[in-house]
């Protein structure tokens, strides 16, 4: 394709807001090297053919050659935290039971009942043993069978053969994953550059301090794409581009065949280039801090101060660090700027979304839902570090379940974050409906060739997985 | 800051009457919600600043007698109901109640229900 010749564009800049690679340099910390890091997988163009996310034959295919076939992020640690609990994991029609089976032992087995096919567990539940709510069918933590009532009634069935079915499960960071196929190569070959780029942030030292769970009319694709681009917050987003650097956003991925990541770096506290090269640094600044305090009520709301030696950017990282720090009881005296304040997304094929930093400290799952190609579940968590000073381990928050017709700004809790969800969660259905319609010639997505390549990539791994 | 009398709603300070004058819009955020204040000759309206339709922001939007219409797809609103005037959106503004104290413009957007997640532990 001629096009292909054409020189990659590599993000749009303006005076008042340089590249992220620009702004590390003037990072007033030393800067993670996995920031620094640049991604290997080439931009390119490309269609892609809207029938997939419609079609109950691709939905199919997915569940039989992605969903049982690829490592998957199901859960935290600490949404089980004692011996015994136990949490489903939901992906379309496919159910596991997680369960933790010994004090940092985790096992994930099929959520369905041996004796006539009743789902085993339903939503965060506990005990010694898993038990049938049917018939009362009972297993032991390890799988094994361990009472079957009116056992007599059941002379052919043996206790070895009845073990549970189980899936293999791994963790890494305080996350849980699962693959169904006995099969597969370890989780570290499909984490890629994760425990690297995530070293310096210690997932597994956080908490869950909210969780949400939205449905949503849209397919698991169309709704996971939407947020792996910053190109649409111009438009959905407008209230952001005075403090936020979304067309001079950065985008990397790595593959190395066994491991597909990305990531985005979209800068905070600097006007967005859309806005001109005389566009104002300190309004950027201070919308920054009104932005980060609105999750913060009482919090007195910080002005910027053109006579401090620091720049505006830290200005808000050291603000940020003096009230985390004190809220928390943490140091964070040496953690960089672009971690304090910046938007920065990994993604790893197929489901698992964790932001590195604390700037927006979230982690995603996209699942879809049930056998309809038309609806899917996102996800929303917001980890926090665990309290310093020896204070004990907060809880994990429980799940919020918030419905097809609700809005995330139900819960208050999130802030700001309340109504860029909404702005995002509009978009979606609409998205499904108008892709169902297309004329036939004209039913494909058409790719920017940086700022959406996340979701090129994504697209080509989804192609080779279900060409295995 | 809350209003003189906490048992008549949570209305809190904004700008000063002096500062909005006939025909223009200020955005301001009360708690967690951003608030567009539109002065109409002597009315001043008070509602949530994102268009039902995209929640995208109405500051900005032509005002015609008390209609605004949302700058991004067209959606018609009346501010002293909230009630929409076209077909691209069924849903209403989100209205506040507006007064004027010794001056100052104070809206009420309803209790602010947020929790501080990084003050709730330790430190
Ligand atoms: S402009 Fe991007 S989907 Fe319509
Ligand atoms: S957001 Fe107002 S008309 Fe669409
Ligand atoms: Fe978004």
């Amino acid at each position: 394709m001629a096009g292909d010749e054409l020189k990659v564009v590599r993000g749009f800049s303006s005076k008042a807001s340089p590249l992220p690679q620009d702004l590390l340099k003037a990072d007033t910390r030393e800067v993670p090297a996995g920031l620094l890091a640049t991604g290997t997988y080439p931009s390119a163009d490309k269609t892609i053919a809207l029938n997939r996310y419609c079609s109950p034959e691709f939905a199919q295919l997915e569940k039989e050659k992605l969903w049982k076939k690829v490592w998957q992020f199901a859960c935290r640690e600490e949404d089980i935290p004692n011996v015994g609990d136990r949490i489903p994991y939901t992906v379309g029609d496919l159910s596991f039971m997680i369960v933790r089976s010994g004090p940092s032992s985790f096992r994930a087995f099929y959520n369905t009942c041996l004796h006539r096919g009743t789902r085993l567990c339903d939503g965060m539940s506990s005990g010694e043993s898993v038990r049938c709510p049917f018939h009362a069918w009972e297993w032991n933590l390890d799988g094994s069978l361990k009472n079957i009532p009116s056992r007599w009634d059941f002379p052919k069935v043996d206790s070895e053969k009845y073990r549970l079915p189980d899936v293999k499960c791994e963790t890494w960071g305080g996350f849980i994953f699962v693959n169904p196929d006995p099969d597969a190569a370890p989780l570290s070959k499909a984490l890629g550059v994760l425990p690297e780029h995530f070293a310096s942030f210690n997932p597994a030292e956080r908490f869950t301090a909210f969780h949400i769970r939205k449905k949503v009319r849209a397919n698991w694709k169309i709704t996971m794409e939407a947020f792996l681009e910053s190109y649409h917050v111009v438009e959905t987003h407008t209230e952001s581009l005075g403090f936020t650097g979304d067309a001079s956003t950065q985008y990397d991925v790595w593959d190395d065949g066994a491991s597909h990541i990305s990531r985005l770096i979209t800068p905070s506290a600097i006007p967005s280039p859309h806005l001109g090269d005389h566009a104002s640094v300190a309004d950027a600044v201070n919308q920054a801090f009104q932005a980060f305090a609105l999750a913060m009520p009482g919090v007195p709301v910080p002005q910027y101060d053109p006579a401090s030696r620091l720049n505006g950017r830290a200005q808000v990282a050291e603000w940020r660090r003096q009230m985390m720090g004190a809220g928390l009881g943490r140091d964070f005296s040496n953690v960089s700027d672009a971690t304090m304040i910046d938007s920065i997304q990994y993604y790893m094929f197929p489901n698992f979304c964790p932001w590195f930093g604390e700037g927006l400290p979230l982690v995603y799952q996209f699942l879809p839902h049930g056998d309809n190609p038309n609806e899917s579940i996102m996800s929303v968590r917001l980890t926090v570090p665990v309290p310093g000073g020896g204070a004990p381990r907060p809880p994990s928050a429980p799940i919020r379940e918030i419905d097809f017709d609700e809005r995330f700004d139900a819960v208050p809790e999130i802030g700001l974050l309340a109504i860029i969800f909404d702005q995002d969660m509009g978009n979606l259905p609409r998205v499904q409906a108008g892709l169902r319609g297309a004329e036939p010639g004209h039913a494909f997505a058409t790719l920017g060739r940086y700022q959406e390549q996340r979701i090129r990539h994504f697209h080509d791994v989804l192609d080779r997985t279900l060409e295995a | 800051m809350p209003g003189s009398d906490p048992a008549d709603g949570d209305f809190v300070d904004t700008i000063a009457l002096a500062a909005l004058e006939a025909g223009a819009q200020h955005s301001v955020y009360v708690g967690m919600r951003r608030v567009l204040l539109c002065r109409v000759d002597t009315d001043v309206f008070a509602f949530r600043d994102a268009c039902p339709h995209a929640l995208q922001p109405l500051k900005g939007g032509a005002i015609t007698g008390t209609t605004i219409r949302c700058p991004k797809h067209g959606a018609c609103f009346d501010m002293k109901t909230g009630m929409p005037q076209n077909g691209i959106t069924k849903a209403s503004l989100e209205l506040y109640a507006v007064r004027i104290r010794d001056g100052i413009v104070q809206v009420d957007a309803g209790p602010d229900k947020r929790p501080n997640p990084y003050q709730q532990f330790g430190g």
